[in-house]
């Protein structure tokens, strides 16, 4: 029989076969590499930034699709200033493109929410630190805060978990600035974020893609004026509830004491 | 003469074309407003939904696991509410027939009334019932998009939970805003231990920060009341 380097002339043919059937994949795979390891390295860098950061201010512009009954795609804007000192203090005011305002703040443990259209405000006792807060906020009493995880210290660890693989499509000018576009994918989500080449990496805009759910509908933001070092008044934290507004709860406070049911967040 | 009539008329049915559009337009931009909260939540002007996968700025969507426990328990507390207020909604419908019955043997004369206020009301309740169904949708859909598969899943956005049904509520029941300021009474507002409560036809109300938007829920009396 035959042989080749002391194979069999069929195990040489399977060695080939093998050969060529693995370069098409790995291939790629090899190219695109590098590649998404430095777009992650960017996003982990802007995470880490902001999960360092001992205060901040950002104002952001953001929007977000719905997909209506009948398949129209409808869009709503919103305005949100951002102040956050850690490791305890948030302020959060919102504006909403029906002309809703609303302000949140978290100062000495109690997170307190009031409508400033309607007039009402809730309050809830939250001990700890902001990141508690926020995870309270939203998971627990289960409202709104767009793009929350971007402020809480364990954000480097969230991104990692989410983000499967991510991509630098182009860099391109944002007030006539430098930026990376970064392109990213998770399981259910796909996310955009534009970082300055240089200096401290702000994300200047992210758009988030629920590439699952129908219509495919986008959440954006545009962020302005990052602050690393604000100076803000401390009356900045003490919300000043007129007169005339009327308390209400949180839902979730209600239903805990309608089971009789534990709730977390004490109200004040 | 005959001119002047034709001008007149061309002239009244323009200033009418002119004040219709001008109430299409009010009507167009009046619509349901957004509830209130932390904004995005509810119905938008002109009736479009402001609630959806994408209000919340999150970083991941849907899945299970994290706050199933809680999502199914929401889920229990819809389902259980649809079906008190079926219900309820088939006591309230035999009642009505009692009544009609006892019209009938009482006041005869009054027959032609109560058949067109019945009429009025089987119209009223079919617009309801199509209401209801739509706000069940609405709920349905919402209860699905809540929250995800973790902690961080769905950041900030999840449904008002309005669960808006006709007729007498069941305890626990929410409903939305316009679901309460379409109430059949105007709600007696009172204020125990710094909450605000309303009562209207023995129903008890709570206003609640839900979702992005401001709820009620139906609650015991406040003690006392």
């Amino acid at each position: 029989m035959m042989s080749f380097l002391g194979m069999s002339r069929v195990g040489a043919l399977w060695l080939a076969a093998l050969t060529l059937a693995t370069l098409p994949v790995a291939a790629p795979w090899a190219a695109d590499q590098p590649q998404n390891d430095e777009a992650m390295d960017h996003l982990m860098r802007m995470a880490r930034h902001l999960s360092e950061l001992e205060r901040v201010s950002v104002v952001l512009r953001a929007g977000y699709d719905v997909v209506q009954e009948s398949g129209q795609k409808i869009e709503f804007t919103e305005r949100r200033a951002i102040l956050l000192m850690r490791p305890d203090q948030l302020r959060v005011d919102a504006e909403t493109s029906d002309g809703e305002r609303s302000v949140l703040v978290f100062d000495d443990g109690t997170l307190t929410l009031m409508n400033a259209t309607d007039k009402t405000y809730a309050s809830s006792a939250i001990p700890g630190t902001v990141d508690a807060a926020i995870t309270h906020f939203v998971r627990d009493q289960r409202m709104r805060l767009p793009l929350a995880m971007l402020f809480v210290t364990g954000l480097p660890t969230e991104l990692e978990r989410r983000l499967t693989e991510a991509q630098i499509v182009e860099t391109t000018l944002i007030g006539g600035v430098s930026h990376r576009h970064i392109a990213a994918r998770g399981a259910t989500v796909d996310v955009q974020v534009w970082l300055p080449e240089t200096g401290d990496p702000f994300p200047q805009r992210i758009i988030l893609t629920y590439k699952q759910e129908a219509g495919q509908p986008q959440f954006w933001a545009n962020f302005l004026c990052w602050d690393s070092s604000p100076e803000p008044p401390a009356s900045a934290f003490s919300l000043e509830i007129p007169a005339d507004a009327t308390r209400i709860a949180f839902l979730t406070q209600v239903r805990a004491a309608q089971s009789g049911a534990p709730e977390q967040g004490e109200t004040p | 003469m005959t001119h002047s009539l034709w001008l007149r008329a061309v002239s009244l049915g323009v200033a009418a074309l002119f004040i219709v559009s001008l109430t299409a337009e009010a009507y167009a931009r009046g619509g349901g407003r957004g509830g209130g909260g932390f904004g995005g939540g509810g119905m938008g002007g002109g009736g479009f939904s402001r609630a959806g996968p994408a209000a919340g700025g999150s970083f991941s969507a849907r899945g299970g696991g994290f706050d199933g426990g809680a999502r199914a328990a929401d889920r229990q507390a819809g389902m259980s509410d649809r079906t008190a207020m079926r219900q309820d909604t088939r006591t309230d419908r035999f009642d009505d027939r009692q009544d009609v019955r006892g019209d009938r043997q009482d006041q005869r004369t009054e027959r032609g009334d109560d058949r067109y206020d019945q009429r009025e009301d089987r119209q009223d309740h079919r617009d309801e019932a199509r209401d209801d169904r739509q706000d069940f949708r609405d709920e349905a859909r919402d209860d699905w998009q809540d929250w995800g598969d973790d902690d961080w899943d769905n950041w900030g956005y999840v449904a008002a939970g309005a669960a808006v049904v006709a007729g007498a509520y069941a305890i626990g029941t929410v409903i939305s805003a316009s679901a309460y300021y379409g109430l059949p009474c105007t709600p007696t507002t009172i204020v125990v231990d710094d909450f605000s409560y309303s009562e209207c036809d023995g129903i008890w109300y709570q206003p609640v920060y839900s979702g992005g938007s401001t709820t009620y829920i139906v609650v015991e009396a406040p003690y006392g009341y």
